[in-house]
């Protein structure tokens, strides 16, 4: 006699929505934590703000219309220019000394220690780079991800670039016509 | 100078240097921190409103193991491995870390709390524990090696008192956990629960900014509860309900606390007239200013809230003293159903002899005028109850330790009364 009827959808009435979170978390988190490594440059601070991210994607996973990975990296980048102001550029003190660390084993054979000077390049800038030319998004698909215009890529670009000693001319480069993966939106 | 080029290769070599050893540890660090933002929005100023007089009092649960479960692992108490995690009414309640051995007698001192947490024990030469909680709520136990749990109400429940003569018993605590999500409507961590007190969820909702909700289901053939949930409502606001657009009831100016969005399911409810079985009913619970007032309020007043609610039905019902109780009710994180039941007029006695296993209980009248009960446990009065002008009232929730025997009368007032006594499902 009695049935179960749900109206609103903003909820999750099916429980299998976690597992299919947690499968997305399985499948595609590594290739997430490569983009938070690339932005954070730092293997804690990666993890963290994946974690963050994947957790604030949780609470939105059922109004997510299409595949996720897009608004969950959307999550990510943003996250990571927002928290570098609020949480990481924040002193804490400690007990103990942290470790002097390490420097990555690549650092050696890259030319003119590129990876040393994107850790000076701005927050978002390092974003503009690390999704242009790691991700190889389109000027369009980055703005759109990153909340701003294309007028605003293309100035970040040339200007990371140029920070990185980097040709400026060369921030034409479109890696969706010349060798990228996306299409232009 | 550097190219575009060099800078491709110094991405994908450090991309390629990520080590990713373990990604199950993630989900399960992930879901804790989905768990600690619920609890951070749940200690914002959260709340479940009783809107009738039978708070607490609700159903069964049917567990549902995630597809990625990791479980955790328990202490090891008096050289026994605790279990990681227990259930109790489709939620999990996993190992808190904390454990504790009483040797003969001794307190347990828990922290508050804004969910329920359940405690488990094993027992080294001693046959029997005795647990007494604030109330007192006592609770004798033969069971050991972690057999039994002892359910913990949210909030702080007070010095434990624990006994276990001639030996020692050892206890682990549970907490509940986000890994386990009930079979029901889920919004943001709050569920309600897809059976509860072995009534159906026919329709529920939640929703966030907003001064009204409303719902709708076909009516089953029997009464249905109407249990709602609010948070961050302020100060003297009220939630109405009504079934199509009628029999408006108000929570009666309950506060919105930090206590309890934790299963809305088994929150107190209101029982509301419907239609005919089959009937399309359109459930609606909105925020006022004021009982009097019973136009909603706008959503711009309510930044913060949140309201819900749910229905449930058919509810099996057995007339007792006047009054209508439920079959099976859900206390102390189990479901328990109906046993005994025995009624009277004033001057009768109601008494129920001793048994083995603990039960619960619930007193109910219809009275004409001022009427009291009392209820006695092992000879003393452990509850009563009192109507000032009359009508219909009951008193769930009695706790009828094993071995002990109960005696129901009414001193006063003039009616019907009764008393029914629940034995323990699960």
């Amino acid at each position: 006699m009695s049935s179960i009827e749900v109206v609103d959808t903003g909820g999750r009435v099916d429980p299998g929505a976690s597992a299919t979170f947690d499968e997305f978390v399985a499948a595609r988190s590594r290739a997430l934590l490569r983009t938070a490594y690339l932005l954070t440059h730092d293997h804690a601070l990666a993890e963290d703000l994946l974690q963050t991210s994947l957790a604030k994607a949780w609470f939105a996973w059922r109004r997510i219309d299409g595949e996720p990975e897009p608004y969950v990296r959307r999550i990510l980048v943003n996250t990571y220019a927002s928290w570098w102001r609020r949480k990481w550029n924040g002193e804490q003190p400690t007990d103990t000394l942290p470790d002097a660390g390490h420097p990555d084993r690549a650092d050696a054979t890259e030319p003119t220690d590129l990876w040393t000077a994107m850790e000076r390049l701005p927050r978002r800038m390092r974003a503009v780079v690390v999704l242009r030319y790691f991700e190889d998004l389109t000027e369009v698909q980055t703005a759109d991800l990153l909340g701003c215009s294309v007028g605003t890529v293309k100035s970040q670009t040339s200007k990371a670039l140029a920070k990185l000693r980097i040709d400026p001319a060369l921030a034409s480069d479109q890696p969706s016509q010349a060798e990228g993966k996306g299409d232009p939106r | 100078m550097n190219s575009l080029t060099d800078l491709r290769r110094t991405l994908d070599r450090h991309a390629d240097d990520v080590a990713d050893p373990a990604t199950i540890a993630r989900t399960t660090a992930v879901h804790h921190r989905i768990a600690v933002v619920r609890r951070r929005r749940r200690a914002a100023g959260a709340g479940v409103l009783s809107l009738a007089l039978l708070a607490g009092v609700a159903g069964l649960a049917i567990p549902r193991l995630g597809d990625h479960e990791v479980l955790p692992a328990g202490p090891v108490v008096l050289g026994e491995q605790a279990p990681g995690s227990i259930r109790s009414l489709g939620y999990a309640f996993d190992a808190t870390g904390q454990s504790q051995v009483i040797r003969g007698s001794g307190k347990i001192r828990l922290g508050e709390s804004d969910t329920p947490r359940l405690l488990s024990w094993t027992l080294s030469d001693a046959t029997t524990a005795r647990f007494t909680l604030p109330g007192p709520e006592v609770h004798r136990t033969t069971v050991t090696h972690f057999g039994d749990f002892l359910y913990v109400p949210a909030g702080e429940p007070g010095p434990i008192l624990v006994s276990a003569p001639g030996g020692s018993v050892g206890i682990a605590t549970y907490a509940v956990s986000d890994r386990v999500t009930p079979p029901g409507y889920t919004r943001d961590g709050v569920t309600y629960r897809s059976t509860v007190a072995g009534t159906s969820l026919l329709t529920a909702r939640i929703a966030d900014g907003t001064s009204d909700v409303s719902s709708s289901y076909v009516a089953p053939d029997g009464p249905v509860q109407v249990r709602v949930l609010c948070t961050s409502l302020p100060r003297g606001y009220v939630v109405n309900v009504s079934l199509n657009g009628q029999g408006r009831v108000s929570s009666g100016g309950a506060p919105c606390d930090s206590d309890g969005t934790f299963d809305p399911g088994a929150s107190g409810y209101v029982q509301l007239r419907q239609g005919r079985p089959g009937e399309r009913v359109v459930v609606r619970a909105w925020v006022s200013r004021s009982m009097r007032d019973a136009s909603a309020v706008p959503a711009s007043e309510l930044s913060d809230a949140r309201i819900g609610v749910g229905v449930y039905g058919p509810v099996d019902q057995v007339r007792l003293g006047g009054y209508q109780v439920p079959r099976t009710i859900e206390a102390e994180g189990r479901t328990w159903t109906l046993g005994d039941l025995d009624q009277g007029r004033p001057g009768d006695v109601l008494g129920f002899a001793a048994t083995a296993a603990d039960r619960m209980a619930t007193a109910a009248w219809r009275s004409t005028g001022r009427s009291t009960i009392d209820v006695r446990v092992d000879g003393d009065v452990t509850s009563s109850g009192e109507s000032a002008s009359g009508g219909q009232a009951a008193m769930p929730g009695i706790w009828v330790p094993g071995g002990s025997r109960m005696r129901v009368t009414m001193p006063r007032g003039s009616g019907a009364f009764g008393a029914a006594l629940y034995n323990r499902v699960d």
